[in-house]
């Protein structure tokens, strides 16, 4: 048997408890005769988005945006041409005016493989800003007509950002220019003013992803060397001040690290011989062949102006309506409606029913906020009999959290959704080829909590028999996030024809290997000690049990990050609650807008004259498995996200060793009974199966949670890719826009 | 009779002195209104010697005047030191604009001494 996340409480947030594995338990013995490719037409079918791959184009597809050449050494540069503009596109059955990349409201997805350079040619041609002049635009520097953007490249990744102060031009890096030479990596700092013949709105990305052997293990806390993850991931404007509104226009994509099909893998015996081994790959192979691939962009994007209703049958040319991209919010006792005519033609009539808001609902006749899968309004995906379905699910939102569950539409029952990754990597620790625990199963929850940027593979089995077609509503249960008050939303049907069923494969993990070369065992001197770098904060002390507090403050329109390092109250001979942790001296950063880092040119403050900021010493003494406490002191909801890393939850014996006393319960909901997904505080396991992250909900204070909320995770700044400037932030991007970010340096000593 | 009624008048006048010059303290609540953080209420006007006092349904928070020193002491909610209410009196004569660091937007106020 391989390990099981099924006794634990692995997936912070699910809710309604994990039930059964993905087991198969196919009685038919019908080999699949595993017909796979494309579904036959269906109506209102889920479309792929266009594919950036060597594969696409070797065929020729998407001539002047994909472009792939070969690096020489086996791998390839997939390289996607952006055009960053503003003009009329369909979306969800409307044409409107947004900001996109490429006419389009859905760019390519890049497919790229570990070893992969990923490659952008990024022009900013936007007009002015559809939204209003706000003090969002102010708070980005210059001219807001310039209507500035930038390239995350790639959000989930543990790339090089190209940054950092050992590069050969530090200088204009200093100043948020991509490097000379090598072009931009993952640097979120630069800034692209628009305007057609403008050089100032171009820039080349070029981000290798590290290939077999070649990312430092111990960011998912391994000795040894791996390759990056194979899992979904995205890129998308980061242009602080303005990215909310971005972002919901369009300015993003999905990016996946291996093929579509990466993580689909049946599970072998524990320790197979040869033969055995061979029987599992060809099982997984099987199961590859009946298996086919969605990708599913997730966005909501509000309308004003309608020309028609959403449900009024379509003409010949789309409806017409406009982005109200100043529209960020969703506050108690909004409304939420569908209007229906009850004959062509006659007035439309009110309906609150929960179940009419397929894919948006209005709150007036004359607006709606559409809610989409690939800029398609309540699609269908059809699986046909023997056939499964990856769904690689990225919530693209800026703004709204969805709380996803699938539900059959005929009984009501729930269907547990099976989980191959989450956030791009398998759960898991990567594994040693020998290693006894290989392999994983894969695991189910009943529901789950995508917060904005966060994503999610999950398997649709339709290979068992089944006598009857069975329908499935993939719908957002709504949340309480504080201030915005998201609602219940039908997002998508999944048909599952019947089906005779065919040869039962079980589903496990495809967990990452692990490579131990000798050298790594082999003694190195130690480097000379290196003095701190200017405007750094120093890094924590492991021996003075620190760790690092980082608090989101203030209110709406003006967000604040509070970052400090704390140790454990003096004369402490038990393990004391987080909140007794004293400051350590001058590692305080309190209360700081986004803003007090910026200079007048928009560049970032790196020397200190005005603010310090939080760095770490790459690989340094206390760089591996840092404990970050997050802690909530606002009303809203909110999602902290780090670049460059992934992290985990910690363990209350992780907490003990810190020395802090462990809350009392490890979730807010350990019942799951409540109408609020279960936001984990820590882990009551152990960190051997861990689920990774990049982004992870704070839950908010409520009359009924008057203790600042905190979550405990751990995270290890070990990889050579780590090094240079990113950030920390709330992926709530109208939070970010408002001051809820903060620089941190990742220095090589 | 001349004596009763003199007693009676220092009497009526020591209880009307006192009740002059009797503090009264005024409650302000810290409440989340839609996920923000309010006083509750926004403006409040006392008499000169009278006092405040503040008490949160939830959160940490640092009260503190935007300008001058009025606040005679730090007004502050955290769990580190657990207090159900701050109360800080006012002798002077004069407007106080308040806010609260941690939440300096949602979280304005007024005191208006008498």
């Amino acid at each position: 048997m391989g390990h099981s996340f099924f006794s634990r409480g692995l997936f912070y947030l699910a809710v309604a408890g994990l039930s059964a594995s993905t087991v198969v338990l196919a009685v038919g013995l019908s080999i699949g005769n595993a017909q796979v490719g494309a579904p036959a037409p269906v109506k209102n079918g889920l479309e792929n988005p266009p594919i950036c791959s060597a594969k696409t184009a070797a065929l020729g597809e998407l001539k002047g945006i994909c472009e792939v050449a070969p690096l020489g050494n086996g791998r390839d540069t997939v390289k996607v041409n952006l055009t960053a503009q503003t003009s009329q596109i369909e979306v969800g059955g409307y044409n409107v005016t947004t900001e996109h990349y490429n006419e389009s409201y859905v760019p390519p997805v890049v497919e790229a493989m570990p070893g992969d350079t990923v490659a952008a040619h990024l022009v900013n041609e936007l007009g002015k800003p559809i939204a209003p002049p706000n003090a969002a635009h102010s708070m980005g520097h210059g001219d807001p007509n310039e209507n500035a953007t930038n390239l995350h490249y790639f959000h989930g990744g543990i790339v090089t950002p190209r940054n950092d102060r050992s590069e050969d031009s530090a200088a204009s890096l200093d100043a948020g220019l991509c490097h000379p030479k090598d072009g931009c990596g993952d640097n979120v700092y630069v800034r692209l003013k628009n305007g057609k013949n403008s050089n100032a709105g171009r820039a080349d990305y070029s981000v290798p992803i590290p290939g077999k052997g070649k990312l430092d293990a111990g960011v998912l806390e391994k000795v040894g060397y791996i390759e990056h993850p194979s899992g979904l991931n995205w890129f998308h404007s980061h242009q602080h001040g303005i990215s909310s509104d971005q972002v919901m226009g369009g300015l993003s994509g999905l990016l996946s690290v291996g093929l579509g099909d990466a993580n689909v893998r049946a599970k072998c015996k524990a320790k197979p011989n040869p033969t055995e081994q061979a029987k599992c790959d060809e099982n997984t192979e099987k199961l590859k062949k009946r298996t086919f691939v969605r990708y599913a962009l997730l966005r909501d994007i509000p309308l004003k102006g309608i020309s028609a209703l959403p449900n009024d049958p379509d003409g010949a040319t789309p409806k017409t309506a406009t982005w109200e991209p100043e529209k960020r919010d969703f506050l108690e006792g909004e409304a939420c409606d569908v209007y229906v005519r009850p004959a062509a033609g006659a007035p439309p009539t009110l309906k609150s029913d929960k179940s009419l808001r397929e894919g948006y609902c209005q709150r007036d006749e004359g607006s709606a906020w559409l809610f989409t899968l690939n800029g398609q309004r309540f699609p269908t995906i059809k699986v046909e009999e023997n056939q499964n379905l990856v769904l690689r699910l990225g919530n693209l939102s800026s703004n709204v959290a969805y709380w996803l569950e699938l539900y059959n539409k005929k009984t009501g029952a729930v269907r547990p959704i099976s989980i191959l990754s989450v956030d791009g990597v398998v759960p898991g620790k990567p594994i040693d080829p020998s290693d006894p625990g290989i392999p994983i199963d894969a695991f189910d929850v009943n529901d789950l909590l995508l917060m904005p940027a966060s994503r999610v593979e999950f398997y649709v089995r339709n290979d068992s028999p089944r006598l009857e077609d069975e329908v499935y509503i993939l719908r957002t249960k709504g949340l309480n996030a504080g201030t915005d008050q998201w609602p219940e939303i039908q997002l998508a049907r999944i048909e599952l024809k019947a089906s005779k069923g065919a040869e039962a494969i079980e589903l496990a993990l495809n967990s990452l290997v692990t490579i131990v070369p000798s050298a790594l065992f082999s003694e190195q001197a130690p480097a000379a000690p290196k003095p701190l770098p200017k405007g750094c904060i120093r890094d924590l002390r492991p021996d003075a049990k620190e760790h690092r507090r980082v608090t989101f403050e203030g209110s709406d329109g003006d967000w604040r990050i509070s970052t400090e390092i704390v140790h454990p109250p003096k004369n402490a001979s038990t393990a004391q609650p987080a909140e007794k942790f004293e400051i350590s001296e001058d590692t305080a950063l309190s209360s700081v807008p986004f803003t007090k880092y910026e200079l007048e040119d928009g560049s970032i403050d790196w020397q200190g004259t005005r603010e310090r900021h939080v760095c770490v010493e790459l690989n340094g003494a206390g760089s591996r498995k840092q404990l970050w406490v997050l802690v909530n002191n606002t009303g809203a909801l909110h999602n902290f996200h780090i670049h460059q890393m992934k992290f985990r939850l910690a363990t209350r014996a992780e907490l003990v060793g810190y020395g802090v006393e462990a809350p009392t319960y490890s979730e807010t909901c350990p019942d799951k009974t409540c109408k609020e997904p279960s936001f984990k505080f820590f882990e009551e396991g152990t960190s051997e199966e861990p689920v990774w992250h990049d982004t992870i909900p704070i839950p908010p204070l409520s009359d009924d949670r008057p203790e600042p909320p905190m979550v405990f995770v751990i995270m290890s700044f070990t990889a050579e890719q780590q090094a240079g400037r990113f950030v920390y932030h709330c992926h709530i991007l109208k939070h970010e826009d408002k001051g809820l970010m903060a620089p941190i340096e990742v220095w090589k000593p | 009779m001349r004596a009763f009624l003199a007693t009676a008048i220092i009497t009526f006048c020591a209880a009307g002195l006192l009740q002059a010059v009797a503090a009264n303290t005024s409650p302000v609540a810290i409440k989340l209104r839609s996920g923000q953080f309010v006083f509750d209420p926004p403006i409040i006007e006392i008499n000169k010697g009278d006092s405040i006092t503040w008490t949160p349904t939830a959160g940490n928070h640092i009260l503190a005047p935007k300008s001058g020193n009025a606040f005679t002491q730090t007004v502050e909610f955290n769990k580190d030191s657990p207090v159900d209410a701050r109360t800080i009196t006012f002798p002077d004569v004069g407007d106080i604009e308040y806010l609260c660091l941690k939440h300096p937007v949602s979280m304005q106020g007024t005191i208006k001494v008498r």
